[in-house]
């Protein structure tokens, strides 16, 4: 991406407009599990600090419902921003992608589709699920009612 | 009405009763569908924190694909019906796009939610009830994507929209008012944050269970994952005990199209139907679980 106006690269330069008002974080949906809020995100950039704002553990929990989207007065494209964000912060070295999207990409890339069974099973792979019995119980029911692979 | 059907990855996996219930329901309502030969993954929404060139060339592969068929994209899953239709508002946004993704010619995109309530309407599909499903009380639920960021056929409103309401009724059946009707189900949080994506769908479920619907109706299969299969886990999370139906829109509408269960994939779902079937045979239609 190409350093434009205030240090900031072209796709996340609409937070200048941002006015702070906070609709974004207050229609967000996970916004009560997390340290950071959107406008959070939007003010670190406004700032300058595009290194705490790439870090900012708010775009690990983004889930892309674009409320703060449609709901922003300033027009601001607030899903767009965060996940160009993350790109951004991607490529820097910043955060490292999860089993789950480098399974998904690696899957899209090689067969042009998506095996959810596979996909599942690798991202699971290595981690302990919040609700293992559950899990194993939809697993079984998922294979009876011909739902899987 | 023909249309050209992108199923996605989704309904050929888990979401395989979304499948068959629109292609029981599809010739039931006078819709012909012909699917789109090698289509590809619209890329979801891990592509799109990847690259963004190469989530736009995903989409855009698709859309080349049939551009020479001049047929409109009929799309179940509202995630590949906001990925490509993106591909089409860049293209509008961005000259010269449209020549390097080899799109001279874009096909329109459509929700089968836009095509059943825009372009076939309520009407037409009240005509062809033959079961109305009254007395069932049915929450309508949106999910995101259907209706963010684009308005639906592009005069759809963003924050209440009433498409879905208004089918739930052709079918005969009560449309409940629900406020949460566009909540987040946490559905692309799955596996990067699995509680908080848990957390959101128990929320969901609750605020539906205060209303004591019969069952919810979904048109998206991540929707319909996180507030089906992940219902019990659900429960678990938040200390509640959800046993709702969950059925996709077609599944509904085909039940009042004289359908049987079977037909329209209603014994794949995992939270159980039983209470929902039972209440329809109670009012006088022939259903069962088995038949």
């Amino acid at each position: 991406m190409m350093e434009k106006r205030d240090g900031l690269p072209e796709e996340l330069l609409p937070a200048i407009r941002c006015v702070q008002c906070g609709k974004c974080s207050s229609g967000c949906p996970v916004a009560f599990d997390t340290a950071h809020t959107p406008r959070k995100v939007i003010r670190l950039l406004q700032r300058g600090w595009l290194e705490e704002a790439g870090r900012s553990p708010f775009l690990g929990f983004c889930a892309q419902c674009q409320a703060c989207t449609v709901r922003c007065p300033r027009g601001v494209q607030v899903s767009e921003v965060l996940l160009a964000l993350h790109r951004l912060a991607r490529a820097k070295g910043w955060v490292r992608p999860d089993g789950f999207h480098r399974s998904f990409e690696e899957m899209v890339r090689q067969r042009g589709r998506i095996n959810e069974f596979r996909l599942g099973l690798v991202a699971q792979a290595g981690r302990l699920p919040s609700h293992p019995l559950e899990d194993l119980l939809l697993l079984v029911k998922m294979l009876l009612r011909g739902k899987l692979p | 009405m023909r249309y050209l059907y992108y199923p996605g990855c989704s309904l050929k996996g888990t979401a395989r009763d979304y499948e068959e219930s629109l292609l029981a329901v599809a010739p039931a309502l006078g819709v012909e569908l012909q699917e789109v030969e090698g289509w590809r993954c619209c890329g979801a929404s891990a592509a799109r924190a990847k690259d963004r060139k190469w989530a736009l060339c995903l989409s855009a592969a698709t859309l080349a694909r049939t551009q020479d068929l001049g047929m409109e994209i009929l799309m179940p899953c509202s995630s590949c019906y906001a990925n490509h239709l993106r591909v089409l508002t860049d293209l509008e946004r961005e000259a010269g796009l449209g020549a390097r993704l080899g799109l001279a010619r874009p096909p329109r995109v459509k929700h089968l939610l836009e095509v059943l309530a825009l372009d076939l309407g309520e009407e037409a599909i009240k005509e062809r009830v033959v079961r109305p499903l009254e007395g069932l009380r049915v929450l309508p639920y949106y999910g995101c994507l259907v209706a963010r960021p684009f308005p639906m056929g592009g005069k759809e409103s963003l924050e209440n929209p009433y498409s879905l309401e208004r089918l739930i009724r052709a079918s005969g059946a009560d449309a409940l008012f629900y406020p949460e009707k566009l909540d987040c189900c946490g559905g692309p949080l799955l596996f990067a944050k699995e509680r908080v994506a848990l957390r959101l769908a128990a929320g969901i479920l609750r605020e539906a269970q205060r209303l004591s619907p019969d069952c919810i109706v979904v048109v998206c299969p991540l929707c319909h994952l996180m507030l089906d299969a992940k219902q019990r886990a659900a429960s678990r999370e938040s200390r509640g005990d959800f046993k709702i139906p969950v059925l996709y829109l077609t599944q509904l509408l085909g039940l009042s199209l004289g359908l049987t269960p079977r037909r329209l994939g209603i014994h794949r779902l995992i939270t159980s139907p039983a209470s929902l079937l039972e209440k329809l045979g109670s009012v006088g239609a022939p259903y069962s679980s088995e038949s």
